[in-house]
């Protein structure tokens, strides 16, 4: 069993915070000014930003802020939901400040010194832990895994289907700190019967009493397999209040939801789980493509779980110009949930050849992304397009248009970018 | 043409370190600095129109606005979205109803 490699840096800065020198957080902070100044400067990708009310314009969201976070795209309020703008998410590390939310419910304000999880259900004893018996009777780890809501991508599919109209940008990749689930739940002597988890948080929905707190799960065979973390950490940080601080599940390939915040209890089931959020249309998928629009029953649909393959270019930015005979580096991301990337390739004539390859490097672990670039110089002036799609080690290559789900899932549409080439 | 290629060369760094300098304190004098405190919600977050009111009531009970005006959805999904609704928690009689789904069928459609 391959063991997971540590992130030096992360390990480093364990109890750096407040041992950091003010020179550092002045870096820190120049480095967010100047992304501010790049979010604005390229300000044309987002249309209406800064304007709350975007409906009277288009369909572009409008930029909000919360506490601890950097200005990112408005999903929604209340729930708190904000989408990472493509311009600050060119970096391998995205920074805590600028990774995305996704919530159901609220944002729990949850004490690290009375915090416990609590493990019960098909084990030969219940397993309660505090946050430093987690520590100190586990093996701690760290991993960098990516990320990315069930829903990202949704607002592509057509017709267009209910739920947060996220674009591209409901994604990140950090380096996630914790101990292995497998060791607790082998540490309680995990029953035969045992074949799904129910993963409980903190937070509560918006109209308790009348509707569930989010509470999804996973097959015991994931929950077991050695990257799947009980996570204290996120890049060397306590992990960000509406990012689950003090602890969550990391399910990594697999959709957001899996990952489950504020972490309080683990329900060992010899069944699926079954909450709201596992049934019916929840984050869940046709078991077979259907056509775009297309009614489903629920029983036609499974539960959703690891992400195909996708890819993004990250530069240049949609709507940004280049010059003709100037080269010019297109980079990107590649990743490929339980798989692995085996090419990435561009296309400059809208898709008809795909003979441009990518230079690939390798993923810093096996569900960090991979880093692409393809150094292009563009011949004539005019409107042109940038077209990238990723194939991962199975064959699977990703398509034109996801298939169409009514929940929106999965969206893994290979990525368009309009630029302007000056003569 | 050289000359003006020089010019406009010229004027599109310049222009670029302006948009870039205007970004940055736009940044800090509407947002404070890059961490921010949470807006307000605006008073009027949809468009206005018969039924307005009764959406903005009954659904920011629970959840803010944001969530309807990023959606474009046929009258049979915002159908089975008020369905949804209901099973959650929320209260309102068949003429309400009625006059919701008017509302948004006719202004947040695909």
């Amino acid at each position: 069993m391959k063991p997971i490699p540590h992130h030096p840096s992360a390990v480093e800065n364990k109890d750096a915070r407040s041992a950091r020198p003010l020179s550092r957080d002045r870096r820190r902070f120049l480095i967010r000014a100047a992304q501010a100044g790049a979010l604005w400067a390229f300000g044309s990708l987002f249309g209406s930003a800064g304007t709350r009310n975007a409906w009277a314009q288009n369909d572009a969201p409008g930029t909000a802020a919360y506490p601890g976070k950097f200005t990112l795209l408005d999903r929604g309020q209340r729930p708190l939901n904000l989408e990472t703008p493509i311009a600050l998410l060119d970096q391998e590390i995205t920074p805590n400040d600028a990774f995305f939310v996704r919530n159901h419910g609220t944002i729990p304000e949850v004490d690290p010194s009375t915090w416990r999880l609590t493990v019960e259900g098909e084990l030969l004893r219940t397993v309660e832990l505090s946050l430093d018996q987690l520590k100190r009777d586990y093996e701690v780890v760290t991993m960098t895994a990516v990320l990315e809501c069930a829903g990202n991508g949704r607002a592509f599919f057509k017709p267009p289907v209910r739920g947060n109209q996220w674009a591209r940008g409901a994604i990140g990749c950090a380096a996630w700190t914790g101990v292995r689930l497998r060791d607790i739940l082998r540490s309680g002597g995990l029953k035969p019967k045992a074949v799904y988890i129910g993963c409980y948080g903190a937070d509560d929905s918006l109209n308790p009493g009348q509707v569930q707190p989010f509470s999804r799960g996973i097959p015991i065979a994931k929950a077991l397999d050695e990257h799947t973390l009980v996570a204290f950490q996120m890049n060397g940080q306590d992990i960000p209040k509406p990012n689950g601080y003090p602890v969550r599940l990391i399910v990594p390939g697999w959709v957001g939801s899996a990952s489950q915040k504020w972490l309080t209890r683990i329900w060992v089931r010899a069944e699926e789980h079954d909450t709201p959020f596992m049934v019916g249309k929840a984050y869940r998928v046709p078991k077979r493509t259907i056509e775009p629009g297309a009614d489903i029953a629920p029983e036609d649909m499974r539960v959703a779980m690891d992400w195909p393959v996708k890819s993004m270019i990250t530069r240049p930015l949609e709507g940004s110009s280049a010059k003709a005979g100037r080269a010019l580096e297109i980079r990107g991301f590649a990743w490929a949930g339980e798989h692995a990337v085996r090419r990435v390739e561009l296309s400059f004539d809208g898709g008809k050849s795909w003979n441009n390859a990518a230079t690939l490097k390798p993923a810093a672990d096996k569900y960090a992304w991979n880093r692409w670039s393809h150094d292009w110089t563009p011949t004539r002036a005019g409107a042109q397009e940038i077209w990238v799609r990723a194939t991962d080690d199975a064959g699977n290559t990703q398509p034109p248009e996801a298939p169409w789900n009514p929940g929106g899932y999965l969206g893994n549409a290979i990525h368009r970018v309009p630029v302007k080439i000056d003569a | 043409m050289t000359a003006l290629l020089a010019a406009r060369f010229g004027t599109r760094r310049r222009s670029l370190v302006a948009g870039f300098a205007l970004g940055l304190l736009l940044c800090f004098v509407v947002h404070g600095g890059a961490h921010a405190q949470p807006a307000p919600e605006p008073p009027y977050t949809l468009p206005d129109g018969e039924g307005r009111d009764l959406v903005q009531f009954h659904c920011a009970i629970c959840h803010d606005l944001g969530i309807v005006r990023q959606q474009r959805l046929s009258e049979r999904i915002w159908n089975e979205v008020l369905n949804d609704m209901k099973k959650n928690g929320a209260v309102f009689t068949d003429e309400q109803r009625a006059a919701i789904l008017d509302y948004l069928a006719k202004h947040f459609r695909p």
